[in-house]
């Protein structure tokens, strides 16, 4: 299993990945942010799909 | 505008009602997103009421259109389209259903479509685009939606389902009708022959599995019972719907656009990683669906009040043109940034299921036509036309290029 700080999640309709040691500085949220902790209200940068359709890379 | 007209209710500002027939609005040439963005910006505020079609709201920016999508607790799919009468169709699964009864028919597909099913599928998908092109570029033309965009996505879609290959033109000649069809009448009679096709191959997977997503679907318990003729028949049918007609009318556009503006194709050709974010690009500009939800709880929006029980018209189109979100939006600009945060493929618990494979399909055909025909034109003399329901489609497309 993954280490929590070098997770990525990817998303399912685009497949922007988040990587948790890169965080999503333009949306303000700062490298080293864990996944539980980026906002339930962040959406994909690239397709404003929720954050409920990441999923831990090679999940799906 | 050829229906009956229903009055708005009370207290609905004239301002915001506006004549417009989602099924029969004028076009300007093949611009289906900008002509109708044209009307209903002509409108102040953000949600207006048109008579037409049983008479409904329409949101028309970006932020409500998110809204309408997001908010199922006020904003049912039960009923997707707006119309005069209400349809006695058999339901889409699970398209029509709100949740959280859709999630265990939605995870079926979302397995066949997930990211790592659609690497695999676009290996395939490349594979057969290279070889359509490769099939007509020594004529030097082609029709290209017969030819190539009801082509690609069809049989890969059918792969997935396990559909043999020569049902192909059966197929999309009868959804063409079923989505586009003159009459009610017609069109429920062609998507009678959908659900009667769909639910022959289950019949044929129940006494035969495969390993293909119809076999998948027949095997599957959904609350510990194996998922009953009623929801397999709307999940059949979605599945034909969605599958043959969705990506293969976004081509037409895509084709559309690049024959006419060659700058554009030579920006792609000098710059084949602009590919990417050209996609989602065109995909804002050039949205195909006008989606539809169901009033299920009084809400306010925009300062007016909509009721339990109205419909709501949700054009995809009216978020990725609202210049409120992306300046410019009638220009296309590959170096646009984040183009791909727009409604084009739906949102909320019902974005299209299908997005991925539909951006790697279309991601391919940029690739490999712009290598094998980098420059190609409209027919001279020809008429190309939009038609339209609740997805917009170019019927016929006739290209030329320069032999070799």
């Amino acid at each position: 299993m993954t280490a929590p700080g070098t997770r990525r999640y990817l998303c399912f309709y685009c497949g922007h990945v988040y990587d948790e040691a890169l965080g999503a500085p333009d949306d303000g949220i700062p490298p080293g942010t864990l996944w539980e902790d980026v906002p339930e209200d962040w959406v994909c940068p690239e397709c404003a799909a929720a954050k409920a359709d990441f999923a831990l890379e090679g999940e799906f | 505008m050829g229906n009956e007209t229903i009055e708005a209710p009370a207290g609905v500002p004239a301002e915001r009602i506006v004549d417009f027939d989602i099924y029969d609005f004028p076009v300007d040439g093949l611009d289906y997103q900008g002509s109708m963005r044209k009307i209903l910006a002509s409108r102040p505020g953000a949600v207006l009421w048109s008579p037409h079609n049983g008479g409904h709201w329409i949101v028309r920016t970006s932020d409500t259109v998110a809204k309408v999508l997001s908010d199922h607790e006020h904003f049912s799919s039960r009923r997707i389209q707006v119309e005069s009468a209400p349809s006695e169709r058999a339901a889409l699964v699970p398209l029509q259903l709100d949740p959280p009864a859709h999630a265990p028919y939605r995870a079926l597909l979302q397995h066949a479509l997930s990211p790592k099913a659609v690497g695999q599928l676009g290996i395939r998908a490349r594979e057969l685009t290279i070889e359509l092109i490769e099939g007509f570029k020594a004529d030097g033309y082609c029709e290209f939606i017969g030819q190539f965009a009801q082509h690609l996505p069809i049989a890969i879609f059918m792969e997935i389902v396990g559909l043999p290959a020569d049902d192909r033109l059966y197929l999309t000649s009868i959804a063409e009708i079923a989505m586009r069809g003159e009459t009610d009448a017609e069109r429920q009679e062609a998507i009678g022959k959908l659900m009667a096709y769909g639910m022959g191959k289950v019949a044929e997977r129940r006494a035969n599995p495969g390993t293909d997503l119809i076999s998948r679907v027949v095997g599957t318990d959904v609350d510990g019972k194996p998922i009953d003729d009623a929801a397999l028949s709307g999940l059949t049918l979605l599945l034909l719907l969605g599958g043959l007609d969705t990506v293969a009318s976004t081509l037409g556009f895509y084709a559309q656009f690049l024959a006419t503006h060659p700058e554009h194709r030579k920006r792609l050709q000098d710059d084949p990683d602009l590919i990417v974010n050209a996609n989602e690009e065109l995909l804002r500009r050039f949205p195909i669906a006008v989606l539809a939800r169901e009033v299920k709880a009084d809400v306010e929006l925009d300062g007016v009040l909509l009721k339990a029980g109205e419909m709501v018209l949700v054009p995809t189109q009216m978020d990725g043109l609202d210049e409120r979100k992306f300046a410019d939006p009638l220009t296309v600009d590959f170096h646009r940034e984040k183009p791909g945060a727009n409604s084009t493929f739906g949102g909320g618990v019902h974005r299209c299921v299908g997005s991925m494979l539909a951006r790697t399909e279309l991601r391919i055909f940029l690739e490999e036509w712009l290598k094998r025909i980098p420059d190609f034109a409209i027919k001279p003399r020809t008429s190309p036309r939009v038609s339209a329901r609740s997805v917009a489609t170019i019927t016929r497309l006739e290209l030329v290029w320069p032999a070799p």
